[in-house]
């Protein structure tokens, strides 16, 4: 009897300004999941500055490949599939890990594949929870996007809505700069929320009661710009917990009425927003009300990580046999679930 | 706050200001004392030790231990989170890597407190993959009742068994305490 060796995926994610390197035993065991933090980099300019995350990509990408492979057990001639986020993103930061990627797949002489970024962090539930299947709806909301999708199944997807404008976590990061906190602001916008009056400041609801479920949180965001020019010494943390407040009513409305609508048991709540124990805990609540359960991967799967893409690489190749050739670009403006189903 | 304030959140002492300091003196002398070339130095180069400390923590303790050692050591900082999930393999987080390449050096590894044991078990892989010629830990506090990952100490200053939340001397609460002279017990109501 010959053993049958297992299936090793690299997963290589660099959108925005997290450079992460993972490997995956199959279909969901990560074997090592490593994040090289840009934390501190970007604090100064208020936001991620494309070309700085960039080079340092460039920088530390070698390093955490060799540092994933050295401490995984695994060999660099024992990797199945190199897998790679090609969009959305960043444009620049998105051409590093692609080209990285595509780099090794030939010198391994392995397949490659690219990652649809989105459809990464629906994977982000699988890793955790992989005997949840679908059907069920998800709401992907970070500092780059606040999208529903609906899932009947893995890699089959229904946009159901999206922001027209900012997205959530975006609109936090702007009202955090505002009221003297670096970027980025969401932590410290829920632990400042803790300590405030959510009901405090009125800011406005938009789009939560209007048909459809598109999001906007641009008029929030200016919102609150005009009330602290008018009270400019507003406590900061009634600011945070009235806006969160407003972002997650928002949030919770939509996503939960788009659940119901589409008769879908259960909502997954992933990206970096979904870490807002806020936000967790009226997703539950409202969830219960309606007899819908609410779930969430742990934090580190919630950010931007490689886990996830590795993840999704390694089902579409084994399950579909997907693969891509050398030759894919990067699509920084890629969506999700817009077209016949298939995202890439 | 003032330093009376910052203390009176302190519901007690476990490890005095004079208790810690003569722990790190035994310590000290049991490191140097193993580090020779029939002990447990492994580098073919023959040269110092490199201690490692892991941001933030560890800073006080590694500077209050390299004074302490009769011998020459050489010193290198790090800064990594990890976040294990049950038993699953949770994400590592780097901060701040080495700035030198370990291969063929004799590494400790200097901690504050070891609890879970995830970091630990990660470093000591890390660094036996860029070729350290040996990987030892030092940890001043051994905090068994959360372990998940088992892991060899080779050095420990003091054994904690109970799930007490402890802060000073290099360990924080939400960044603050990490200057008190001693290590105690943070009171409930000052957890959030």
């Amino acid at each position: 009897m010959t053993e049958v060796s297992p299936f090793f995926t690299l997963g290589i994610e660099t959108s925005c300004d997290e450079t992460s390197v993972a490997i995956l035993r199959g279909e969901t065991d990560v074997v090592v999941e490593l994040v090289y933090s840009q934390a501190g980099l970007h604090a100064r300019y208020g936001g991620v500055v494309p070309e700085i995350a960039s080079r340092n990509h460039v920088r530390k990408l070698p390093y955490l490949v060799r540092e994933a492979v050295g401490t995984s057990g695994a060999a660099l001639d024992d990797l199945s599939l190199i897998a790679a986020t090609n969009g959305p993103g960043l444009i620049g930061p998105l051409l590093v890990g692609l080209s990285y990627g595509k780099g090794m797949a030939f010198g391994l002489d392995v397949p490659f594949i690219g990652v649809n970024h989105l459809e990464g962090h629906i994977f982000a539930h699988r890793l955790h929870a992989p005997e949840v299947d679908p059907p069920f709806m998800a709401l992907i909301v970070s500092g780059g996007h606040t999208t529903l999708v609906d899932v009947p199944a893995y890699a089959e997807y229904r946009l159901v809505g999206r922001t027209v404008d900012d997205a959530a976590g975006e609109a936090l990061d702007k009202v955090g700069k505002m009221i003297g906190i670096g970027y980025p602001a969401g932590a410290e916008i829920d632990r400042l929320a803790g300590e405030g009056d959510p009901n405090a400041i009125p800011f406005p609801r938009p789009m939560a009661g209007s048909p459809g479920f598109d999001f906007s949180f641009a008029g929030l965001k200016t919102a609150v710009l005009y009330h602290l020019r008018k009270h400019p010494r507003e406590r900061r943390e009634d600011v945070a917990a009235s806006v969160l407040a407003s972002v997650v009513e928002i949030l919770t409305k939509k996503s939960i009425e788009a659940t119901r609508r589409y008769h879908r048991p259960r909502l997954i709540v992933v990206g970096g927003v979904a870490a807002s124990s806020h936000l967790r805990d009226e997703f539950v609540r409202a969830g219960a009300q309606r007899g819908i359960e609410a779930l969430f991967p742990p934090l580190h799967l919630c950010t931007d990580n490689a886990a996830m893409i590795a993840a999704v690489g390694a089902f579409r190749h084994l399950r579909l046999g997907e693969s891509h050739p050398l030759s894919l670009a990067p699509n920084p403006s890629l969506g999700i679930g817009e077209g016949d189903g298939a995202p890439a | 706050m003032n330093r009376k304030q910052v203390v009176d959140r302190i519901s007690r002492v476990l490890y005095s200001e004079e208790a810690i300091r003569q722990r790190v003196g035994e310590l000290a002398e049991r490191i140097a004392g193993d580090y020779t070339e029939r002990g447990f130095a492994r580098d073919p180069q023959r040269r110092p030790i490199l201690l490692v400390g892991i941001l933030r923590g560890a800073l006080v303790f590694m500077s209050d231990l390299a004074r302490r050692f009769s011998m020459p050591v050489e010193y290198d900082l790090i800064s990594i989170s990890s976040y294990g999930n049950g038993t699953a393999p949770g994400a590592v987080r780097l901060v701040k890597d080495l700035e030198k390449p370990i291969d063929g050096r004799d590494v400790l590894i200097i901690e504050d407190i070891i609890d879970t044991g995830f970091t630990i078990e990660y470093l000591k892989r890390s660094f036996a993959a860029r070729n350290a010629a040996s990987v030892r830990v030092c940890s001043l506090v051994d905090k068994t009742a959360r372990r998940e990952k088992p892991v060899d100490i080779d050095y420990v200053g003091f054994t904690l068994e109970e799930d007490a939340f402890v802060v000073g001397y290099g360990m924080d609460y939400a960044e603050l305490y990490r200057n008190l002279p001693f290590i105690g017990v943070l009171k409930p109501e000052f957890i959030r």
